[in-house]
């Protein structure tokens, strides 16, 4: 019973964290910090706490006794799609920190990296899904509280960092003319 | 790109505490019951063939089909030959009182089997 409770209670912690990190890398990629080094420390130690909440998760599911999920489950042999859409979130969170690995390790360029980091957005939203869809409490109150703040926020931060870009970049007068 | 030791440990500890104080808090309440989540991580593919919208992907992508236990581990078990708690036509309230064990689905749109079929 209380693998259970940690399973779900993980679940909630980790899409907590990670829509943190979805918004605190929006806010850092807009710009929003200076310096960005500590924001970007930030944003990668929110997704070490979302791994470890995905890993509590997948844990207290495989060794509960009456979920039955089983290693199977991860590689897309669940018994439903949603379950299957929580395997695919799992390797993405996965691959999102090891590609930053390899980039450190210049196993992968840069650019390769920018255009691997963008999974973070499907990353975020195959795990909405996934609770959404075949969570137990997702017709519970704080469970749609935590659904909709999530959506608020990440949506609002990119719609910020989408209209902040363009004005701060044309409008800039440049030091010369300034004076 | 460095994070001050400080920031890390009240980071992790709050969620740590957040994890343990909703874990608890589930745990104690009537929501924390096997029953609603089997339909989606435990699905026998024999069920396929019970009724209507009992099959093999019953529950799965409607939140409001997620519970069709009354908290009777052994209603859902794949190896139960029992299909009436899989029945969707089971939407009485179980007579019985909810408790940490045999509790209903935390959402009161669900139906609820009787129980008993163990």
């Amino acid at each position: 019973m209380l693998l259970w409770s940690l399973a779900r209670a993980s679940a909630f912690i980790a899409f907590g964290a990670y829509s943190g990190v979805v918004v605190w890398g929006i806010l850092v990629a807009g710009k929003a910090f200076r310096p960005a080094a500590p924001a970007v420390a930030f944003h990668r130690l929110l997704g070490s706490i979302g791994m470890i909440a995905v890993a509590t998760h997948v844990l207290a599911l495989l060794f509960d006794s009456y979920a039955h999920v089983t290693v199977g489950s991860l590689f897309g042999l669940g018994p439903s799609f949603s379950v299957t859409l929580g395997a695919i979130a799992f390797w993405l969170a996965i691959g999102l920190p090891l590609s930053f690995r390899l980039r450190q390790a210049k196993f992968i360029s840069y650019r390769v990296w920018r255009k691997i980091h963008w999974a973070g957005y499907a990353t975020w939203f195959v795990m909405l899904l996934h609770g959404f869809f075949n969570g137990t409490d997702t017709g519970s109150p704080y469970a749609a509280g935590l659904y909709a703040g999530s959506v608020a926020l990440v949506g609002t931060a990119v719609l910020w960092r989408h209209f902040d870009d363009e004005p701060a970049t044309s409008a800039r007068p440049s030091p010369a003319r300034a004076d | 790109m460095t994070t001050s030791l400080r920031t890390k440990l009240a980071t992790g500890t709050a969620a740590f505490a957040s994890l343990a104080a909703l874990t608890l808090a589930i745990d104690s309440t009537a929501s924390g019951s096997h029953g609603s989540a089997a339909p989606t991580t435990a699905l026998p593919a024999s069920t396929g063939s019970s009724s209507g919208s009992t099959g093999s992907d019953q529950g799965s992508l409607d939140p409001n089909s997620g519970s069709s236990s009354s908290g009777d581990d052994r209603s859902l078990d794949p190896s139960s030959g029992d299909d009436g708690s899989l029945d969707p036509s089971f939407d009485e309230p179980s007579s019985q009182a909810p408790s940490q064990d045999q509790a209903p689905s935390v959402d009161p749109g669900f139906g609820q089997p009787s129980s008993g079929t163990s």
